[in-house]
């Protein structure tokens, strides 16, 4: 069967290369004046609403046609697969609502990896497609021209953590050969973008970030290719084509705005009652003349005519007037009056480290993360709820120093600004990770001022329904991958040179920027999730929001295939309040001996500080117990949203002090909002020194191999951050002479080869002797650290099913716990077999629960096959 | 004997297990038959394997599994109950039936066993088995018949259906049966005809006094499709009492169901109006302002506590009480009192991201609204306002809808207007600063009330003995919960309606580091105090070392000495104490 599908495909291709090399009449695209020109499909076209190249040369190319183009592109859509949220088809951007003249369809590239066993059903569809979308009358009055787009090839980047491209670009070859074939039979337009893009691609200069999507030079080249393929050779402008980009990407900018609103849930989402319906329709009518003035600009600069340096939005229309529901007198505290609201157990102390007094820039602070000099990072979102049609968003990440070591802020440095809603924030690569919903960029200074000046957009399609809910909790695992979380009514699909990941209804991400992998690392019905962290051995918490449930991750981050969910699990604690937002292990020798190990969890309504559990073994998991709090303020504007140790073994919170805080019981618009405050505490022991910070930031290998011996976890987190930044062959090299000098007999030996372990999956440098080493420690925790990574290099070592069989079989349940876990990832008999060996040992609701989801995925892949 | 021992007697049954399952959805099944074939599977790890075998099993290898949990040489008896509740959850879960001749079961309906014997009843029903008809009539009837048991044979019946189950179920109804016999017989009833049950109903409900709660019956009428309708017709058409027709209504409301059809009728007979408009976004305001102008907060905690309102059952303050709705503790910190009046009055309109609901109509006709707990490709199961969680078989789903509130929507119906006013202004203070602000003194805030008092017990401070077989050992089902004012202290008055000599109650602290606490109350006198069966002196209590792990505290209250009107119980930590605990809070 699998032959003989191969075979047909063969022939497919075959034909298809023959008819492209033929003469034949071709269906040429015919522009009018004032035609709208829409553009749908994946990722290719999502992103070029960020580098509008095409449209610039388009613009230039036909000043007096006066052409309106709005870019529909959305991450990883497929023909026949294109998930939105709810309601989103009543936001006004159908097809029908658009009443498009031309159409550009991007597709192909997601659809190619069903391979050739999936062409058959993917020329049906886009048959189907083909044909209703140019026969359907959007306008109401004529179809659209519909001009196909092929898909472009993966680029070699020659790394070595990235693929070069070659099996997709075999696919794509056969995909994009259907669509021209197709486009032929129903007498639309094809550009065939592929062949020349492949001469592009092919050399110096790298056109795309990960092998698949292009950067701005990328798509400068493939709108000269766009460009010649539908118009032929290049004309005379008129104008500045950098004058007339800028201008285009002001228009994309605003409909972007349009089209990706953040907080659609009450825009027109099962949310819009009883406030959205009330300030949205002028927002967002306001909005779509400025994108409409925005056009009129274009066809000013395209004309070679000068426009007004400020865009004039005055006749753009006016906002309703939105008065608050806010029912009790709103006052706030100075940060003096507020610290003398916390309540602490005997010993402690909390100061002050920074806040909106003395810096004005902190408001409302979100995440915030410690680089390796030290320095306390924070994303503040000044723009909450979210962009006022008009008023640019100015969200930032700020830099705090202590430079006199008083446990005070004395110096703020502006890292970047200008963004909007940077939910989630993490350090590492030489930059920062920052959310901004859909997507998620990367931030870089390459001159060493301390502001960003190279913005890369990573990934594309986190859906942003409810901006609370978007991408959050940012944490770097042991092993060098970027975990983030999404919450519920969201469905995301994000694009990668793997094939595109889906999830609906929340989830935790998993993201390796050296690979440029995204897993679903848990997909699970949570609320919000706004907490994930780590202990010493590698086990990882889940902490949801607005329900105050808290999870062991191990046992429900198995493998499900899209859009199956992990169904209910038990928490490891049992909830005391809601909402939290933020968990940390205490690991620091500044606080008492009895604290550490404890779990720490942020609530902000009713019990407003932090919580305080004591973790205990419960067989293949872990269970917590509640012991008296770390902190609690009788300040109602106190919200603690993220803590971390700091370098100096003191615990940090970062209070977004706001009376106001829900979506739901307040219009977004409520003139109560308060966008003014910020603090950022600081919590520490007097019976012990500080901690002093560990020296990270440009320290030798070695230097920086001792500090993995290091007592704190977040000291070691630091290190393994600084060592993804050096060169692996190095780092490898060094770690071979450390890991010869370790004493064996040290209590911590086991410990600190499990941290080179992790160092070398940070780098992604696979060593099976290390990792056969681990699987097989006296000490159970490393054997079940071992198997997570073992896990995540099934694809790059030697017969790992052999070696999940023997973790399947250890004594410890935790460790087959593990191996259960990582069989999820297979799609044999085989796994399938090796997994049901478990049952020979004694089971705990756990291993029963981990086991049922293995099982599940895994019946459903062989069934399949079969 | 050991179970290796008789896995070899049955080695070639197995075997042929293997040759009859199919290929594709027998992955794990083929397998796990493997390894108990192999030995590798103790006796003590059967009854796992066998329940996952039975969760994907065909037919034809259930049939396999319930031979061998009936035939002589076939499993160890001790893992035999195990193998037919396996059996028992294949059937809810997906109706999946072992083929083959099942009249087995009846000589389980004999069984001495209480637990086979129940599960025999049920697996009766579920397959339909015929042949057990006459042993189920039995059990359903006879005077002796436990009432969980009885409950399981009527349901058996109604399954099996046909007119001797009819018969037998119809007899259940005669005004010579107890009102809470008839009532569950007409529940039974209503799978099987509707419109004869709601015939029967109508005549139990005429003659009924408030004795005896109808929950059962309503439950049944409002999981049917057409239900509602059919009970309302028939009750337009029959004299109620209004407290009969308030004890309906209450049921119906606090399991979150306000079919207009059923509500109307009874609103009528209990004298209730029902036909207020929806108020305008300026009335919500209005009725807002009023709240916080009139609203009496006080007044309001004790309509929160009002039995009728069933508050409690799904809401917690303080972390206790039901779990089924959000904690409202701080809900008034924020939410404004618009959105309160909103929430209460059309809770569908806000509902937090884990209460959204479904309803679920299977191709049975029957309706069922819950929370969904969790689903997979074979069923889904739902929690319930009851509390109770259902397993809908996929195959059964006929339709489905997300959307709404398990909060009834008739709430305010019993109200009066500045009731309604003092409930919400109540609730919009909860978590404010002032007398409802958040509060973490280790208050005892979830009571356990001992719902009869023993004579002995009465009498006088009961010995160690005493205490260990009529308090410490006694069901949980003899323990009523109880919940204390946000402030902490409990009412007496409200634990019991008839004057009760003395009262026993219950308080738990779970430890978690090691080490002294201390009682406190707010009266000394006519109170005495155990920690765990430790009888403490008379008087203010001593502070007492507690190991970690959850420890019970028994109050003895003598309300003819005891000079207040509540009782407060703390739990502290002395100062030199280093003890990490909490009182345990909850349903």
């Amino acid at each position: 069967m699998k032959m003989a599908s191969k075979l047909f495909a063969l022939t497919l291709f075959a034909a298809a290369i023959s008819l492209a090399g033929a003469v034949r009449a071709e269906t040429k695209l015919e522009l009018k004046k004032g035609d709208k020109i829409v553009y749908i499909g994946n990722t290719l076209a999502e992103r070029m609403q960020y580098y509008p190249r095409f449209e610039t040369l388009l613009q230039a190319r036909f000043p007096e046609l006066e052409l309106q183009v709005r870019n529909l592109g959305w991450s990883a859509d497929e023909i026949e697969l294109r998930p939105r949220s709810k309601d989103f088809q009543d936001h006004g951007h159908n097809l029908t609502d658009h009443k498009p003249d031309v159409i550009l369809a991007f597709f192909g590239f997601n659809e190619s990896f069903a391979g050739p066993g999936g062409l058959p059903k993917f020329e049906k569809e886009f048959t189907d497609f083909v044909k209703t979308t140019s026969t359907t009358k959007y306008n109401g009055e004529s179809a659209p021209q519909l001009v196909i787009v092929s898909p472009i090839p993966n680029e070699n980047l020659h790394s070595r953590t990235l693929p070069d491209g070659q099996a997709n670009n075999k696919n794509i070859e056969l995909y994009a050969a259907a669509m021209k074939k197709i486009a032929a039979a129903n007498n639309v337009a094809f550009v065939d973008v592929y062949a020349p893009m492949k001469e592009k691609l092919a050399a110096d200069t790298d056109l795309t970030i990960n092998s698949v999507h292009l950067n701005d030079d990328g798509y400068k080249a493939l709108a000269e290719v766009l460009d010649a393929g539908l118009f032929g050779a290049a004309p005379e402008y008129k104008c500045d084509l950098e004058k007339l980009h800028a201008e285009v990407l002001e228009k994309d900018l605003q409909f972007y705005y349009d089209h990706r609103a953040v907080n659609g849930f009450y825009i027109y989402g099962g949310r819009k009652n009883p406030f959205g319906v009330v300030n949205f329709p002028a927002e967002f009518e306001k909005l779509r003349k400025m994108t409409a003035a925005r056009d009129q600009r274009i066809w000013a600069v395209a004309a070679g005519k000068e426009v007004p340096a400020t865009i004039d939005d005055s006749s753009t229309g006016e906002f309703t007037k939105i008065e608050s529901n806010v029912d009790r007198p709103i006052s706030f505290d100075t940060p003096e009056e507020a610290l003398k609201s916390f309540k602490l157990p005997e010993g402690y102390e909390i100061n002050l480290f920074a806040s909106e007094q003395d810096f004005p820039e902190l408001r409302n602070p979100v995440q915030f993360a410690f680089d390796a000099k030290g320095r306390l990072w924070v994303a503040t979102m000044e723009s909450y709820p979210m962009y006022l049609p008009g008023t640019p968003v100015d969200d930032k990440i700020l830099i705090f120093e202590d430079t006199n070591g008083d446990g005070k802020a004395d110096k703020k440095t502006v890292f970047a600004d200008g963004l909007h809603l940077p939910t989630g924030l993490e350090l590492g690569d030489g930059g920062a990770y920052v959310a901004a919903q859909p997507n998620l960029i990367f931030l870089k200074d390459t001159d060493g001022d301390d502001k960003a000046d190279v913005k890369t957009y990573l990934l594309h399609g986190f859906d942003s329904a409810d901006s609370h809910h978007s991408l959050s909790a940012f944490t770097w695992g042991p092993g060098g991958a970027l975990y983030f979380q999404e919450g519920t009514f969201h469905h995301t699909q994000i694009e990668t040179p793997y094939g595109p990941t889906r999830v609906k209804n929340a989830g935790v991400f998993r993201y390796e920027p050296l690979t440029a992998k995204v897993d679903i690392f848990v997909s699970y019905s949570f609320a919000n999730p706004w907490g994930h962290t780590f202990d010493d051995w590698g086990q990882d918490f889940v902490a949801d929001a607005s329900g105050g449930a808290n999870y062991f991750a191990a046992a429900f981050s198995g493998d499900v295939d899209y859009p199956e969910k992990h169904p209910g699990m038990k928490q490891f604690l049992k909830k005391q309040w809601r909402p939290t937002s933020g968990c940390e292990f205490v690991s620091s020798r500044n606080f008492p001996e009895s604290a550490q190990g404890n779990y720490l969890l942020n609530n902000c309504i009713g019990f407003q500080g932090v919580l305080q559990y004591k973790m205990k073994e419960d067989g293949s998991g872990m269970a917590a117990d509640p012991v008296e709090p770390l902190l609690q303020s009788s300040d109602l504007n106190f919200r603690p949203v993220d803590l971390q140790f700091g370098p100096d073994g003191a615990l940090y919170i970062v209070d977004w002090y706001n009376p106001l805080v829900g979506h739901m019981q307040h219009s977004v618009r409520d003139p109560k909002r308060d966008n003014t405050h910020g603090r950022i505490w600081r919590i520490t022991y007097t019976g012990n020194d500080l901690v002093k910070p560990a020296k990270i930031a440009g320290e030798s290998i070695p230097d920086l191999l001792e500090l993995l011996k290091s007592y704190e976890y977040r000291t070691r987190y630091r290190v393994r951050r600084e060592l993804r930044e050096r060169d692996a062959q190095q780092v490898d090299a060094e770690l071979a002479k450390w890991i010869a000098g370790l004493d064996a007999n040290d209590e911590l030996y086991e410990h600190n080869l499990l941290e080179a372990l992790w160092v070398k999956q940070n780098l992604d440098m696979v060593d099976q002797d290390l990792l056969v080493k681990m699987l097989r420690a006296a000490d159970p925790r490393a054997r079940a650290a071992a198997t997570r990574v073992l896990c995540y290099w099934r694809d790059q070592v030697e017969e790992p099913l052999a070696l999940l069989q023997s973790q399947v079989n250890d004594e410890n349940p935790r460790v087959r716990l593990e191996a259960v876990r990582a069989l999820s990832f297979f799609d044999t008999q085989e796994a399938l077999d090796i997994a049901l060996e478990s049952l020979a040992y004694d089971q705990d609701y756990y291993l029963e629960y981990t086991l049922g989801e293995t099982i599940k995925t895994l019946e459903r892949r062989v069934g399949a096959k079969n | 004997m050991s179970f290796r021992h008789s896995s070899m007697l049955t080695t070639a049954s197995f075997a042929l297990l293997l040759m009859v399952s199919s290929v594709s959805a027998q992955g794990s099944v083929d397998t796990m038959v493997k390894m108990i074939d192999s030995g590798r599977i103790t006796e003590q790890r059967l009854p796992q394997v066998l329940d996952m075998i039975c969760k994907r099993a065909n037919d034809e290898n259930l049939a396999f599994v319930f031979q061998m949990a009936v035939k002589p040489d076939g499993f160890p008896a001790a893992v035999r109950p195990d193998a037919l509740k396996a059996l028992h959850d294949a059937a809810i879960s997906r109706n999946a039936i072992p083929t083959g001749d099942l009249s087995a079961i009846g000589e389980l309906l004999k069984s001495d066993d209480r637990n086979t014997q129940t599960l025999a009843v049920e697996l009766a029903g579920l397959w339909k088995v015929e042949g057990a008809l006459d042993a189920l009539a039995k059990l359903a009837t006879e005077k002796k018949t436990g009432a969980k048991l009885k409950k399981a044979a009527v349901n058996s019946l109604a399954k099996i259906g046909g007119p001797k189950a009819v018969e037998t179920l119809e007899k259940l109804t005669q005004p010579s049966q107890p009102l809470a016999i008839r009532y569950l017989g007409a529940s039974a009833l209503v799978d099987v005809d509707v419109d004869n049950a709601a015939k029967i109903a109508g005549q139990i409900l005429t003659g009924a006094d408030t004795s005896t709660d109808p929950a059962v019956m309503i439950d049944a009428f409002l999981a049917q499709q057409s239900g509602p309708t059919k009970l309302g017709a028939v009750l337009a058409e029959t004299e109620l009492t209004p407290d009969v027709a308030k004890m309906c209504l209450r049921q119906m409301f606090a399991v979150g169901r306000s079919d207009p059809e059923l509500v109307s009728v009874l609103s009528k007979a209990a004298g209730i109006d029902d036909d207020a408009p929806a108020l305008t976004p300026d009335e919500i305001k209005a009725v807002a302002a009023e709240v916080l102008q009139k609203g009496d907060a006080q007044r309001g905690e004790a309509l929160f506590r009002r039995a009728d309102l069933n508050c409690f059952k799904c809401h917690s303050l303080s972390g206790a009480g039901g779990q089924i709705g959000p904690d409202l503790s701080a809900v008034g910190g924020s939410s404004p009192a618009d959105y309160v009046v909103t929430s209460i009055l059309y809770p569908e309109q806000a509902v937090k991201e884990a209460y959204t609901t479904r309803t679920i109509l299977t191709i049975d006709g029957k309706v069922y609204t819950g929370i969904v707990a969790e689903e997979d490709d074979d069923r889904v199961i739902m929690k319930q306002a009851s509390g109770q969680a259902v397993v809908i078989p996929v195959d059964d789903i006929e339709d489905e809808k997300e959307g709404g509130s398990l909060m009834p929507k008739g709430l305010a119906k019993f109200l009066t207007h500045d009731e309604f006013l003092d409930l919400s202004r109540f609730i919009s203070e909860l978590g404010k600063p002032g007398e409802y602000k958040i509060r973490t003194d280790p208050t005892v805030q979830r009571w356990r009330v001992l719902t009869e008092t023993p004579a002995e017990l009465a009498a006088s401070v009961p010995t160690i003995g005493e205490l260990e077989e009529l308090i410490i050992q006694s069901p949980e089902d003899a323990w009523t919960a109880a919940y204390a004012m946000t402030a902490g202290a409990l009412p007496l008055a409200e634990l019991t309606a008839d004057e009760r000599p003395v009262l026993y109650l219950m308080a738990e602290v779970e430890v978690v580091v090691g080490g002294k606490v201390q009682v406190g109350l707010n009266e000394t006198t006519g109170v005495r105090v155990w920690v765990g069966d430790d009888l403490l002196p008379e008087g203010k209590p001593e502070a007492v070392e507690l190991e970690p792990g959850k420890h019970a505290i028994y109050f003895r209250v003598d309300p003819a000495i005891f000079p207040a009107k509540t009782l407060r119980a703390t739990v502290d930590r002395p100062a030199d104490s280093h003890a990490e605990y909490t009182v345990v809070s909850g349903a």
